[in-house]
């Protein structure tokens, strides 16, 4: 088991509600170890299994998807 | 040296690069910070030196060329007064307002994108170093290259001393050149030299094969050719410029071709064989994106490169088509791709169009493509003789082809010879990407007389002689 730290860009939050919502749709998928949202700075530190899912797996979530108003970018993954 | 991040950074800031950046900004609810890094005019080729002023010098051009050609009995011919400095005016304040109006205002309203004027080349995979007065390194999450392309000139003897003009600097003329000639009769040559020609010019074409526009079907080529050549143009194919020089009646191109050369005395020459992609300064090595042996960048059907975190799109893309539409369309693919949206490019169903009169279109295959790949197929040519609309017209020189998969009758590729060429292709777009049948065209209502019951009639002719057929039988 390896874990993976991504940085994503979360766009159209607004406020504390919106970081939540981000958070436990990020942490209600499998692989997703952690899921720390900043709704000022609009970004999601997130930890992943890299072998159940993958940076770019995280921007096809749900929370993400094409009916969600928030959208997110993959800024950074190691 | 100054540093700045971005979300997304866009090398370009032409079509395909304000397709991905109103994407991008629409998507985000203009949340994300968009750089957009270009040189020269924005717009890029389409607005500034491509279809719009192309087109604009055509439909002036078949204003002043149809009133002296008639198509009907007791209409006399007329010879508009043409004052083609005032035309060539009109062309570039039009340019001006269309560059204004779809590029210049439009992205005023997205404070989210910064336009950053210089030229970019890579550092690493997500920083670009630009290259301006104030100069400065910009980075990006996610970046999208599309630069798109230019003009090339050929290497021939004597030609950069004699000058001549491509379709960068063709706009600039404020004379009519009474005589021209064009080297590469592909589509700009040909748009540009009929454009000439219906001005007035004397217009000689060299082209190195053996048929126009050989992209589509051979039919519609050889029709265009004899259209052409009706008018007054002067077509060398398998044909080749060995030297140009200045002479002292203006200047000449020496013709070579299977007869031997010649010589052509002309007042301009236009450089119409091609263009290079706008990849060489990127420095795409050190970003690890991969190009073909013709610079053109390879991307897979989802605009992602051989770098992750790097898309591609528009006319510096390794493609058989270089459209403005499609620029546009792989800029939303690679934005939507970028965000989680799966999406992919269809060229199967993407049309493209030549802007003669009469024009021609195409959709999907060709007869000839279809059958190498798949060993049969099913086709039918429908002679604008045959459609009451254009015998009434006096356009009869046309034709529609249609070719179908012979296992299931679905219609995978549709070309055009006929006015409004470019608006009926449409119908073909929706039949290949759709997978339509010769069925669903016969039953889908068109207007009659029309251009576009060509289609149907083409469609018909599957089934039937339409040449036989009374116009009223379904």
């Amino acid at each position: 088991m390896t874990s993976k730290n991504v940085e994503l860009r979360v766009f159209v939050m607004t406020c504390d509600n919106c970081a939540r919502t981000v958070a436990q749709g990020l942490r209600s998928q499998k692989g997703v170890e952690e899921a720390i949202v900043d709704v000022r700075a609009g970004t999601a530190e997130v930890t992943i299994e890299d072998s159940v899912i993958t940076p770019e797996d995280l921007l096809r979530v749900p929370i993400f998807g094409e009916r969600s108003h928030y959208k997110a970018l993959v800024k950074r993954a190691e | 040296m100054v540093s700045r991040q971005f979300d997304l950074v866009i090398l370009g800031w032409g079509a395909a690069a304000f397709s991905a950046a109103i994407k991008a900004s629409e998507l985000t609810s203009g949340g994300a910070t968009i750089a957009m890094i270009g040189k020269g005019p924005i717009g890029g080729t389409c607005v500034n030196v491509g279809c719009v002023p192309s087109k604009y010098l055509l439909e002036a051009s078949h204003l002043a060329f149809n009133p002296r050609h008639p198509r009907m009995p007791g209409v006399g011919a007329v010879g508009p007064k043409l004052n083609f400095g005032k035309v060539m005016d009109g062309l570039r304040a039009y340019v001006d307002h269309a560059r204004s109006a779809k590029y210049e205002e439009v992205i005023r309203h997205y404070p989210n994108v910064t336009l950053i004027e210089g030229l970019g080349s890579f550092l690493d995979e997500r920083t670009v170093k630009v290259e301006c007065p104030s100069g400065g390194e910009v980075s990006g999450s996610q970046v999208i290259i599309a630069t798109g392309s230019t003009p090339t000139v050929p290497k021939i003897d004597g030609l950069k001393e004699a000058g001549y003009l491509t379709s960068d600097t063709l706009w600039n003329l404020n004379e009519l050149p009474r005589r021209v000639a064009i080297i590469g009769g592909g589509a700009i040559g040909l748009e540009m030299g009929q454009a000439l020609l219906h001005f007035g010019a004397e217009v000689t074409v060299v082209e190195a094969l053996d048929s126009l526009l050989p992209q589509g079907e051979p039919e519609i080529g050889e029709a265009l050719k004899e259209r052409l050549e009706g008018e007054g143009m002067r077509i060398h194919l398998r044909a080749r410029v060995g030297s140009a020089g200045k002479s002292q009646d203006g200047k000449y191109v020496e013709v070579i071709t299977h007869a031997g050369r010649h010589q052509v005395t002309v007042d301009d020459i236009i450089v119409a064989t091609g263009r290079r992609p706008n990849t060489g300064t990127l420095n795409l090595e050190v970003a690890r994106v991969k190009t073909d042996e013709r610079g053109l960048i390879i991307t897979d059907r989802t605009m992602r490169t051989s770098s992750p975190g790097i898309y591609a799109a528009g006319d510096c893309v390794s493609k058989t088509l270089f459209l403005e539409t499609l620029a546009a369309r792989e800029g939303v693919v690679a934005v939507s791709n970028m965000f989680g949206q799966e999406a992919e490019i269809d060229h199967r169903s993407a049309t493209w169009a030549v802007f003669t009169y009469p024009q021609v279109a195409g959709v999907g295959l060709t007869e000839k493509e279809f059958s190498r790949k798949n060993g049969s197929c099913s086709f039918r040519t429908l002679s604008l003789a045959n459609l009451t609309k254009a015998s009434i017209m006096g356009e009869t020189d046309g034709l529609v082809k249609i070719t179908v998969n012979p296992k299931d009758n679905k219609i995978v590729g549709m070309h055009i010879f006929s006015p409004s060429a470019t608006d009926i292709i449409t119908e073909g777009a929706y039949a290949v990407r759709h997978g339509y049948t010769v069925e669903d065209i016969i039953a889908t209502s068109h207007v009659f007389p029309s251009l576009s019951e060509g289609v149907k009639l083409a469609a018909q002719s599957f089934i039937r002689d339409v040449s036989k057929m009374s116009c009223c039988v379904e």
